[in-house]
């Protein structure tokens, strides 16, 4: 927990997100800093990408927050077999009409679980990653709008990985954040099982915010200002991952946006008005990490993307002083 | 995969010591500094210890209480000017004398600065200064102990002050040594606890955590067992000489290595029936003196060898009063034929120690005068003690007295020359006495060691010599006390060879007695701690540790030569040779000097030489030497503290630059402490919001950012 409520001792957090907070907090215990990182994500309207083993709570993550922000939830757990028009919905011949009625997928929700996505085939994959990006879905030349606020959290499982089609790198760059949940605490497991003694705390849970807010709160994000000493700390951090010896595909420029993006929207939780170096500092190895791809030579010699970001991090000077920009 | 939890690079310092832990470590540094003080009541003039560490103690207990720097500045001057009064005044603290009298003495130390005359500033400036330094030292620690949490390096440096104390000085730190490794390891241990407690900020580490009992215990049982093994294991010897009875041996001459030397226990005592045994060396002040020169100081002699110790016979004491002493001392202990008298010594002695009634003299004694004057002294013959009575007989305290004696000078020429026949046949049967019970090979020793030699005086010079060219050793610690029915002598020539002035002075005697050549055991004082006080006066601070016993020996004309056995000590007395018979001393000592230790050769005859006619010279040239001690002493602890300084400097008070791949709130995490959180946070989201915000890129905003810049390093820094 200690960058977290490190960052909140200095900063006070934006009384609606910490009221979010607190009730997600009140189903999945601990784990503080990702359902922040997770609010980040959905203020930049952005997606992302889980890659964790089942079983830790990502479903459970996931409809909390939903609830609690007065979203509505689904869920799509994606196998091999599973077609394209099972994720975004089939029309279907209405014979008291005579005409063809459109039956909507899974994918029109506000938040969408997309689970085990590397199962199924690329097509289904490109199906829902095209919604992701565009905003809407085409069924025979229709183009169905999604609704508004729409994330998708898409998961991969990182072990079992036959027979499965891992997403390519140029997908990937499509997810704002990728995270990880990771297993709780001895002390968090323990008090999990007591609270899951008698019945799911998820079926009492009330929406602290309206979809309207939650627009509005997106729109503000936009707002948070971003000086120019900061934009340039960001784009000499993406700079940094294509001259690194060990990268062999440096961060898009889509990446840099991402990253400007969730630091905006992190300020705003954080209940500033403008972005400080810190919050890219803390957001660069989430926004970045999935959009690097390294030599096989790095890979032999066991090192890893956050490896080589921890070391772009501390290369780059950080603005501080005007002289130092 | 990568955790959001290991991505922080800075843990904070939201907890600090709990209160206990940090009670208990600033305990222990008190612990430690008190051993740092402690030595200095022994080796130097300061007194009243305790008076520092109370104000030691002050300045932590105002840190530890967090007192605001201007009231803490406030209470320890005043403290500090209360302990200076208790030291130096006895007037009301309150009046305004003393305060214009320290300021006088400030301007006069001020102008010794200048004039760089160091060792002329005053005792109250010197306390004032060791004051501030005390103050300083409290606060590094402080500083050190809490934010920092290192101590390594002060514990480390305590062992080395004790160390090099313990080589170079009389001070013994084995116990102080010791005591200094079980608290600096406590020490350590609560500041390693504490530091495990902050890490475990960190709920993942929580767990691991051993807890502090088990840290407590085990470092205890760690620190125990390492005491333990330290005390029993066998210790080799010290490769080396310890160096500061070495350089006195060799360049001090008689006055410095007498420290050494001493009595049984505590130094002058008037039972001598058992000798032997180890005894603690005991530097309490028994007389100070001035004097003419570095003469020993002659109590009384013995003349009957037990074989266990010496007892007097035949005393007849005599009472009379102060003026009659030069007839009475002619008549009954004369010392030394009229032929051999020199310069007469005129010495002032005032007696320290309390229910002292003995006196104590350089030689025939021809006048005195006594404080308190008394009708009453007592002079027991032959043995030549003298102590003051009061009217029922009883030994009555002496204060003080004058005396002008005779310093005697010793022809060799008359000694070589002396009739030995001419020995007064009674005064041979007492002074040739021997137990019946004394090994023969004492005497079979004795014999060969003389064997060739035609004369007395010879025969005598080469026993004196003896025990320094043979494999004798000068030892207090370790000297056993003879079995029932051994001989004193015989077990310290043949079997144990180390001993201290007891041995080797009754050894010479009865060797001497087994030739026929009357001899008597002598005891006293050396020459004790002496000072040049210019004109060829000398003060003298003889101390318990400074008794000492010798050999007379009798030759007739020339009356009872004193001979000196004892190795590492030199015969004060001179002996003038005259210009033909040099030549042959000169064989003499080469033949010495085939078999002697080289060195020690070259000690004796230094030593001789410059008592021969320039006693003074000899005096002066060993206070030079002894201050190049001093001064190498007073360099090395210098270098130590300026390190110390320069290690506090380099970590205590000045901050670390900002690394560029920082942030702003990274950097003040890592260095500031948690109470110093509060006023910094406003500060940083000030500086923040101006240099960030949406307007930071006017000019006026620049500025102010700047300004909270400075303040913000401003308080990391305080």
């Amino acid at each position: 927990m200690a960058p977290f409520s490190n960052h909140s001792y200095f900063d006070q957090i934006h009384p609606k997100m910490a009221q979010v907070m607190a009730n997600v907090q009140k189903v999945i215990i601990g784990k503080e800093s990702l359902i922040e990182l997770m609010l980040v994500s959905i203020l930049a309207k952005g997606h992302v990408l889980l890659e964790d083993v089942p079983g830790v709570g990502k479903t459970m993550l996931v409809r909390s927050l939903a609830k609690s922000l007065g979203c509505t939830f689904k869920r799509i757990q994606f196998t091999p077999d599973l077609l394209p028009s099972d994720v975004t919905g089939v029309s279907v011949y209405h014979q008291k009409d005579m005409s063809f009625r459109f039956i909507e997928g899974p994918v029109f929700g506000h938040i969408v679980l997309a689970d085990e996505i590397n199962r199924t085939s690329p097509k289904t994959q490109s199906a829902l990653l095209e919604a992701m990006e565009e905003g809407h879905v085409t069924v025979d030349g229709d183009t169905k709008p999604l609704p508004e606020p729409f994330l998708v959290m898409a998961t991969q499982n990182p072990i079992d990985y036959e027979g499965t089609f891992p997403l390519p790198e140029a997908q990937l760059d499509r997810f704002l954040l990728k995270l990880k949940i990771g297993y709780p605490d001895k002390k968090d497991e323990l008090q999990m099982l007591s609270r899951l003694q008698r019945d799911h705390p998820i079926e009492s849970l009330q929406s602290v915010l309206t979809i309207e807010e939650l627009q509005q709160f997106q729109q503000a994000v936009g707002h948070i200002h971003v000086d120019d000493s900061i934009k340039d700390y960001i784009v000499s951090l993406t700079q940094a991952t294509r001259q690194h010896e060990n990268v062999y595909l440096g961060v898009s420029p889509r990446g840099s946006v991402a990253l400007l993006r969730a630091s905006q929207s992190m300020a705003f939780i954080r209940g500033r008005e403008y972005v400080i170096p810190d919050d890219v500092k803390l957001l660069a190895p989430y926004a970045l990490s999935h959009r690097l791809i390294l030599h096989a030579e790095a890979d032999y010699h066991g090192i890893d993307v956050h490896q080589v970001l921890g070391d772009i991090i501390r290369k780059v000077p950080v603005p501080v002083d005007k002289e130092t920009v | 995969m990568f955790q959001p939890k290991s991505q922080c690079p800075v843990q904070p310092k939201s907890q600090s010591h709990s209160h206990w832990t940090l009670l208990f470590i600033l305990v222990l540094i008190t612990l430690l500094i008190w051993e740092w003080m402690k030595p200095l009541t022994l080796l130097s003039d300061t007194h009243s210890v305790h008076l520092f560490l109370l104000f030691f103690i002050s300045v932590l207990v105002l840190n530890f209480l967090k007192t605001p720097w201007s009231v803490q500045l406030v209470l320890n001057s005043l403290l500090m000017l209360y302990l200076l009064h208790e030291l130096y005044f006895e007037i009301s603290f309150l009046s305004r004398e003393w305060l214009a009298y320290w300021l006088d003495d400030w301007r006069v130390t001020f102008r010794l600065i200048l004039e760089r005359r160091w060792a002329d500033i005053s005792f109250l400036s010197r306390t004032f200064a060791f004051f501030f330094l005390i103050w300083y030292a409290a606060v590094c620690l402080f500083r050190e102990a809490v934010l920092k949490r290192r101590m390594l390096w002060f514990v480390l440096l305590t062992i080395t002050y004790l160390a090099v104390l313990d080589t170079f000085t009389v001070f013994d730190a084995s116990g102080a040594i010791v005591r200094t490794f079980v608290l600096g390891f406590s020490l350590l241990i609560f500041l390693q606890m504490s530091r495990n407690r902050n890490s475990a900020g960190s709920q993942e580490a929580a767990h691991k955590q051993r807890s502090p009992f088990i840290w407590m215990v085990s470092g205890t049982g760690v620190m125990l067992l390492c005491t333990f093994i330290a005390v029993i294991a066998p210790k080799a010897g010290p490769a080396w000489p310890d160096p500061v009875p070495f350089m006195a041996e060799y360049s001090f001459g008689d006055n410095q290595a007498s420290n050494s030397g001493s009595i049984r226990r505590s130094g002058y005592g008037s039972s001598d029936s058992v000798l032997g045994g180890p005894f603690v060396q005991d530097d309490t002040i028994v007389f100070r003196a001035e004097t003419e020169s570095g003469h020993y100081w002659r109590g009384e002699s013995k003349d009957f060898y037990t074989g266990q110790g010496w007892k007097s016979t035949g005393e007849v004491e005599r009472l009379f009063s102060a003026e009659q002493i030069g007839d009475v001392w002619e008549e009954y202990v004369p010392l030394y034929a009229q032929s051999s008298e020199n310069d007469g010594v005129q010495v002032t002695v005032s007696i320290e120690e309390d229910a002292w009634s003995q006196i104590f003299y350089p030689g025939d004694i021809r006048s005195l005068k006594v404080t308190p004057s008394t009708e009453h002294l007592s002079l027991s013959a032959p043995s030549g003690k003298l102590t003051l009575k009061d009217d029922e007989g009883q030994h009555r305290p002496l204060k003080a007295y004058q005396l002008v004696g005779r310093q005697p000078v010793f022809s060799v020429e008359d000694l070589l020359d002396a009739d030995m026949s001419q020995v007064p046949e009674d005064l041979r049967a007492t002074y040739t006495q021997l137990p019946e019970t004394l090994p023969e090979r004492v005497k079979t020793l004795a014999r060969d060691e003389t064997q060739g030699l035609e004369t007395v005086y010879e025969q005598v010079k080469h026993l004196e010599s003896f025990f320094r060219m043979n494999d004798f050793e000068y030892n207090i610690d370790d000297v056993p006390v003879p079995d029932e029915g051994q001989d004193y002598v015989d077990q310290f020539l043949f079997e144990t060879k180390r001993g201290y002035c007891d041995h080797f002075s009754t050894a010479m005697v009865v060797m001497l007695r087994t030739l026929d050549i009357p001899a008597r055991w002598v005891k006293g004082f050396t020459a004790g701690e002496l000072q040049y006080e210019g004109e060829g006066r000398y003060t003298s601070i003889v101390r318990r540790l400074n008794a000492h016993s010798w050999v007379e020996v009798y030759f007739p004309d020339v009356g009872w030569v004193p001979f000196e056995p004892t190795r590492t000590f030199a015969n004060p007395f001179t002996f003038e040779q005259d210009e033909a018979l040099e030549s042959m001393a000169g064989v003499d000592e080469e033949e010495e000097s085939a078999e002697q230790d080289e060195e020690e050769d070259e000690a004796n005859s230094e030593i001789s030489g410059s008592l021969n006619d320039e006693t003074d010279a000899g005096h002066l040239w060993s206070d030079r030497v002894r201050a190049m001690v001093w001064f190498a002493l007073a360099a090395l602890f210098s270098v130590i503290l300026l390190i110390a300084v320069y290690f506090f400097s380099k970590t205590g008070f000045r901050v670390r630059k900002k690394e560029r791949f920082e942030t702003l709130r990274e950097y003040v995490q890592s260095l500031a402490s948690s109470d110093q959180y509060g006023e910094l946070k406003t500060l940083i989201r000030q500086f923040e919001s101006m240099r960030y915000g949406p307007n930071a890129g006017q000019y006026g905003t620049r500025r102010k950012a700047r300004k909270m810049w400075d303040a913000i390093m401003k308080k990391l820094r305080s």
